[in-house]
């Protein structure tokens, strides 16, 4: 099999992630398609999904992480992240 | 089980295969199965069982007069063999089906005494042993016929209130169970036919609401004598071994059907981690579970051993997990498969760490476990199994997003309209947005994926036995969120009481307020964050002197009082105070750039989305009449914000690293 579904806009293709839309390779099969992406980190009081700042509740930050390819700036995964967490590797086909 | 205190390990939720089943001699268990059964019969019972189940799950309704029963359906109900396999299930709380693991425990642990007999009921809320928390009431009786236990029947449904020092029971303010709602490990409540008096009396004096608890006790044993008698009519005409074998192949179907699918889907794994702000009352902490979802073949295992150490009273246990877990593939992957679900059990596996926040150890605080460590536990699986769906041509359909991110529980206690006190719940947050599927928005304040005949009651039931006076319910703009296809809007409402003096107390439980937690998928972002807050001394009279009601709090002038997640606050009815609460939606799928802008106008007229969100994030402009797309400004809008994202996004790692 050369190419195989790993969601709406990613594919595994000759051994490597791709963009569905643009071809851009992200990493190998195995890899973290995020540690390639673009990363944008974002406030969730900022892009206005939360109501009250987050010091009023937690000590900590969770912020809103998103991820674009680079060739074609698609957002193409979002996560909801401890900051400082290293991204989730969240797909990984055998 | 790591437990400091002695004999805990005893309590421990039980799993069990049947060989390993260690059941005292005096009880003798019907195993035989029929030789032979033609597939009409084998139909002919299938559809005869699903009845009986109907008529057990609307027997808890019609005969409960607890709103969580006749209005809510915060219940469930389960038809199960000799062993507690569930052979059917209904669609109340799908998390419910954890019972199996209680008759397992009940046969290890009540066989020998005080024996298990016909004309018997056990009622159990032992989250240690299977229950989601303490108000999570089972009730479980052993069908016996010429003198074998042929099966079981289960119910469980949410009481309002067992007791500890929270009034509703999620004790927010509990340092462990010991401050916590009464449990009660399997005891038999109802001996050959007879309710004891002295059980039923110890199982309600704790309860701040004991005559909400007796008429549910009574809708148990009605549901269960129902079901029963069912049951052994169809005994009495098709034979033991006929229907006994209808029950196994029910199992075995849901089965291979459960590990055809898994074979069709690629071998792989997919990861999720879930949040919750606050263990506590007081508390700052932020906790997470992990899940590492493995399939390979025909087996899915659900690997939570990452979850984080188990804290404060948000915890859930093993048996409340595994029920959580299993709810959401029920829900998706298996959402058209018979809920035959001792049989689909049998694809799956789960792991968990002893100690940590869904698999918390004895005397962990578990008093919200149900919409806290058994809800994140579902959280992750919704996210953990939708990427694994979305790998697939052929079961991409089957994708739901991160759907209402947390159960925003709302008790209230004070003085009615009519001079008697008032404890209840108000369950509107059962009408949280369901998340996007990958190929069509998600429903509109559709409910609880794992509660799909859960529902609001009418405004009328609250306005009718309390003193509220709804100023709205309605969808909250711009809850659902935002992606090619879009969330599900969550819900709000506005109260305000009246004909009373008495100050209201609102016991607030929720998470998913410091940061939303229905997560999207594919770029789909995820729902607005929950909020709620009481408006003091309102001028809500002026108001209703002009005969206008308001539609948001944001009308009201008066001071603002924002709740934590976890807290009591006063509503106090002589100076106008209004409570004002919204509960998530569902998240989005895919990037909401690849939103058809003429979605997106419907969108905005049915006020689901605002002009302003509509610009800033799916990048559609109206057109001056507002009632059309600016096709132009919208081109030209998305290219913007490319733009944006290309100026502020920066790679981790440089790419020829990554790609060798």
């Amino acid at each position: 099999m050369t190419t195989q579904r790993l969601d709406e806009y990613l594919l595994v293709e000759k051994g490597q992630i791709v963009c569905r839309k643009c071809g851009h390779a992200f990493c190998a099969r195995g890899g973290n398609y995020k540690l390639s992406a673009m990363e944008w980190v974002r406030d969730f009081l900022e892009v206005g999904l939360i109501k009250r700042p987050q010091e009023e509740y937690i000590d900590k930050r969770v912020l809103f992480r998103q991820w674009f390819c680079p060739g074609c700036f698609t957002n193409i995964e979002n996560e909801t992240a401890l900051e400082d967490s290293a991204p989730i590797h969240d797909k990984q086909l055998s | 089980m790591p437990s400091w205190v002695p004999g805990a390990e005893r309590f421990e939720a039980r799993d069990k295969p049947r060989e390993e089943l260690r059941i005292s001699p005096k009880l003798q268990l019907h195993e035989e199965v029929a030789d032979d059964l033609d597939p009409i019969t084998a139909e002919v019972l299938r559809h005869r069982i699903w009845q009986i189940n109907d008529e057990q799950f609307v027997t808890i309704s019609r005969v409960s007069g607890s709103s969580v029963a006749t209005e809510i359906n915060d219940f469930n109900v389960a038809i199960m063999d000799e062993i507690g396999d569930i052979a059917i299930m209904g669609s109340g709380i799908v998390w419910h089906c954890n019972g199996d693991q209680c008759v397992k425990w009940i046969l290890e642990n009540r066989s020998d005494n005080p024996e298990i007999r016909d004309g018997d009921m056990f009622l159990s809320n032992d989250p240690w042993i299977h229950s989601n928390h303490q108000n999570d009431v089972s009730m479980l009786q052993p069908i016996f016929y010429e003198g074998k236990l042929f099966g079981w029947t289960l119910a469980t449904v949410h009481q309002i209130d067992v007791g500890g020092i929270n009034p509703g029971s999620f004790c927010f303010d509990a340092p462990d169970t010991f401050a916590e709602g009464s449990m009660f490990p399997a005891i038999k409540l109802v001996e050959n036919g007879e309710l004891r008096k002295d059980l039923e009396d110890a199982y309600l004096r704790r309860s701040r609401t004991p005559e909400l608890l007796a008429l549910d006790l009574r809708a148990f044993i009605a549901s269960a004598n129902v079901a029963k008698r069912r049951i052994l009519e169809a005994i009495e005409r098709y034979g033991a071994a006929t229907v006994k074998t209808a029950m196994r192949r029910m199992m075995d179907e849901s089965e291979a059907l459960t590990r055809e699918r898994l074979r069709e889907l690629p071998d792989g794994v997919w990861r999720s981690e879930e949040y919750q702000e606050q263990c506590m009352a007081g508390d700052r902490g932020v906790y997470a579970v992990r899940l590492e979802l493995r399939k390979k073949g025909d087996t899915l295992t659900f690997d939570f051993t990452g979850s984080d150490p188990q804290a404060g009273m948000i915890n859930s246990t093993l048996g409340g997990s595994t029920g959580g877990a299993t709810a959401v593939l029920l829900a998706t992957l298996a959402s058209d498969i018979p809920w035959a679900v001792g049989g689909i059990k049998r694809a799956l596996r789960f792991e968990f760490a002893p100690g940590t926040v869904n698999c918390a150890d004895f005397p962990g605080g578990v008093s919200a476990g149900s919409i806290s460590g058994v809800y994140m536990t579902c959280n992750a699986t919704i996210v953990a199994m939708a990427k694994m769906l979305a790998s697939s041509e052929k079961y991409r359909s089957h994708v739901i997003s991160g759907s209402e991110g947390s159960w925003a529980v709302m008790y209230f206690e004070g003085i009615d309209q009519y001079g008697n006190p008032a404890v209840n719940i108000n369950m509107d947050a059962l009408a949280g947005g369901i998340g996007a599927r990958a190929w069509r928005d998600g429903d509109d304040t559709g409910g609880i994926l794992e509660a799909p005949i859960g529902q609001m009651a009418n405004v009328e039931y609250y306005e009718g036995y309390y003193p509220f006076i709804y100023l709205w319910r309605r969808e909250e703009t711009d809850s659902g969120g935002a992606g090619m296809w879009r969330g599900g809007c969550g819900g709000c409402i506005g109260l305000l009481l009246h004909d009373t003096d008495a100050p209201f107390d609102w016991q607030w439980f929720v998470y998913g307020q410091a940061f939303p937690t229905a997560n999207g998928l594919c770029g789909g972002w995820p729902t607005k964050a929950v909020d709620a807050r009481i408006v003091r001394k309102t001028n809500i009279d002026e108001f209703l002197d002009r005969s206008e009601i308001p539609t948001d709090s944001s009308e009201l002038d008066g001071e603002v009082v924002w709740f934590q997640p976890k807290g009591a606050y006063k509503q106090d009815p002589r100076t106008g105070d209004v409570f004002h609460c919204y509960w998530q939606g569902g998240a989005g799928y895919g990037d909401p750039l690849d939103r058809e802008p003429d979605r997106v106008l419907r969108d905005i007229l049915n006020k689901w989305v605002s002009e302003e969100f509509a610009r800033e994030v799916y990048g559609v402009v109206l057109a001056a009449d507002t009632h059309s797309v600016d096709a132009a400004a919208t081109e030209q809008r998305r290219l913007e914000i490319r733009d944006e994202r290309r100026q502020m996004a920066t790679r981790r790692s440089k790419a020829e690293e990554v790609l060798a």
